[in-house]
């Protein structure tokens, strides 16, 4: 095989492709179904990756207070009467809630920190770089906010402080004291942390109660038992634990896999349509090419070659632009409209920063179902065209 | 010399030639006349190894192209012949210069940009390179399967109708292209209606009828 011929018929099998309509249409409609498959996978992976991050620091069990089915601010003293439970690790009340920022339509979640307990020192510590606890000890008026926070403060001018609605109705002013950094963003994007006095004020929650209770244990394989143990002592109580949160996130990824599968049925099905039109026998103009190639010498080797490259180039390319596409759509564009079906978070509106993350598998499995089939759909019929008397192709 | 022994020629059990013995010198101009259905272009076909024969040979000097792998009769093809057929069976979409490059990839000997527009030249089309076929006239496109033909400088031209869709004057232009080739050597087969072709000077004449050589003159 000689180079440059072969490169010679690689270039004319792309002059061919390119003078041909149909080439757009198909390499347009390949294009799309890649891309389509590609944003779900890249949006599954991404919030996969995401929720893998934030599995490793979720606590064992979240203890909440329930009334009537409502959730209800837990007492402090409910600590005592847990905190002799054997194999209990540590117990941390937390101070938190939702606070509806009227101007923007937009809920942020409110957290009350202690910056001198231990788990919220470590905290800020890994999530803010240089930050020096021992200010935010000395005041109660500042906040640390979360990347879609800062920037919905930053576009309506909160930059260096803002202002906060009591359930009183007077206000109070915080000052911005620093962000969270970008990573793990599904939980830290809505967030302000603030100190607890503070957040006790915001949320009308007096200072012998608090928002939820978190336990973590010595041994997981006792967080069930601990669970109960809790839930026997406390009576108005429910136990969340890791494992529960981790199957209503598995819930949730259930109905997205049916989405994600119902895209790739479509996929499929269009694949389907194009290799049986193409089996069915070329157009009319490709069968003149191949005969016009095959009167003036070219072997039905050269003419098979010319048609893989020609179908080749063209599924390549929409496959490359496709993914390249949903790339940008994903990471750059952070997925409008597609990101509302698999995110979850509609409700809260502020951004979610998608963490890149690329699923190679179902990449690879998106290239299989397109780019074999319609390389095969081209050159089977090739090939029943190419073998027959020239003469006859014209005919 | 090409010799053509016993050829037969069976579609579908339809005998469409039947025994067809023949001797073609270099640089003979051969004008095939008949009614349709008499065998003529199917005859063309197999003498250019575009068709196998059923039965038979077609030997270029000592090489039987009849039985030939498929690829060695490319080979033969891409450098020993050039074939105009009938409704010049041109890609429309590309350009002029396009359509003429299919032979040149494929073809073992260099073949520069230069010589194929010097050979547009000579057919008076190089000003229309770059114009896609379909906007050519009649004329034009037959000089561009012309030049497609005869742009590996192949031996022997075998042209099928080729004034079968011209008006009177492109008519001569094309018969004037044909007696310029013929005279710069080559040899030429065509098969026609037009019987133009038979006045032309030392053109062997061959009438086919029902797949048979009826008369030779």
């Amino acid at each position: 095989m000689k180079i440059g011929k072969e490169f010679n018929i690689f270039l004319f099998s792309i002059k061919l492709l390119l003078k041909r309509k149909s080439s757009y249409y198909i390499f347009l409609i390949l294009m799309v179904l890649v891309f389509f498959i590609a944003s779900a996978s890249f949006i599954t992976a991404s919030i996969k990756k995401e929720l893998i991050l934030t599995h490793e620091e979720l606590p064992d069990i979240v203890i909440q207070r329930v009334i009537g089915g409502r959730q209800q601010y837990i007492p402090m003293d409910y600590i005592d009467k847990i905190v002799s439970i054997p194999g209990i690790k540590s117990i941390l009340p937390r101070v938190w809630g939702y606070y509806y920022f009227d101007y923007s339509g937009v809920n942020f979640s409110i957290v009350g920190i202690d910056p001198l307990e231990p788990f919220y020192k470590k905290s800020l510590e890994e999530n803010i770089k240089h930050i020096k606890t021992d200010d935010l000890i000395k005041r109660d008026d500042w906040m640390i906010l979360g990347n879609g926070v800062r920037r919905l403060f930053s576009e309506i001018g909160y930059v260096d402080y803002a202002y906060f609605k009591k359930p009183n109705g007077e206000y109070i002013k915080l000052r911005r004291f620093d962000y969270l950094t970008q990573e793990s963003a599904i939980f830290t994007n809505d967030i302000i942390l603030i100190s607890q006095n503070t957040a006790r004020k915001l949320l009308g929650m007096d200072d012998d109660y608090v928002s939820d209770i978190v336990v973590n244990v010595y041994n997981k394989n006792e967080v069930v038992t601990i669970a109960a143990k809790i839930r026997d002592i406390l009576k108005d109580a429910r136990t969340v634990t890791k494992k529960d949160v981790l199957n209503s996130y598995q819930n949730v990824f259930n109905y997205k896999l049916g989405f994600f599968i119902t895209l790739f049925g479509v996929l499929i099905f269009t694949m389907m349509v194009i290799v049986i039109d193409k089996l069915g026998g070329l157009s009319e103009t490709e069968k003149l090419e191949i005969g016009v190639l095959k009167a003036t010498g070219w072997t039905t080797s050269d003419v098979l070659r010319l048609k893989f490259y020609e179908s080749s180039f063209l599924v390549l390319q929409a496959f490359i632009i496709g993914v390249l596409l949903a790339v940008i759509y994903v990471y750059i564009l952070k997925a409008p409209i597609m990101m509302n079906i698999f995110s979850g978070y509609a409700s809260l509106k502020t951004e979610y920063q998608l963490i890149f993350a690329v699923d190679f598998k179902t990449l690879f499995l998106i290239f299989i179902a397109i780019v074999p089939f319609y390389i095969a759909a081209i050159i089977i019929p090739t090939y029943r065209i190419a073998t027959l008397d020239t003469y006859e192709v014209f005919k | 010399m090409i010799e053509i022994r016993h050829l037969t020629k069976i579609y579908d059990d339809k005998i469409v030639l039947q025994n067809i013995n023949l001797d073609i010198n270099n640089g003979d101009f051969v004008v095939i006349m008949g009614p349709s259905g008499s065998g003529k272009s199917t005859f063309l076909s197999i003498i250019s190894g575009l068709s196998r024969p059923t039965e038979g040979s077609v030997c270029y000097d000592d090489i039987n192209i009849s039985k030939l792998p498929e690829s060695d009769v490319g080979k033969f093809r891409n450098s020993k012949i050039g074939f105009v057929f009938q409704k010049f069976n041109l890609m429309e979409n590309l350009t002029v210069y396009e359509n003429i490059l299919p032979p040149v990839i494929i073809a073992e000997k260099k073949i520069t940009k230069k010589d194929i527009f010097e050979l547009l030249k000579r057919f008076e089309i190089d000003n229309l390179s770059d114009v896609k076929v379909k906007r050519l006239s009649g004329g034009e496109q037959q000089r561009v399967a012309l030049a497609r033909a005869l742009v590996n400088d192949p031996e022997l031209l075998i042209a099928d109708e080729p004034t079968a869709n011209l008006d009177y004057r492109l008519k001569n232009e094309v018969i004037d292209t044909f007696k310029k080739i013929h005279y710069q050597g080559k040899t030429i087969i065509v098969a026609t209606h037009d019987r133009v072709f038979t006045e032309i000077e030392g053109a062997r004449i061959i009438n086919m009828i029902n797949g048979k050589i009826a008369e030779m003159v």
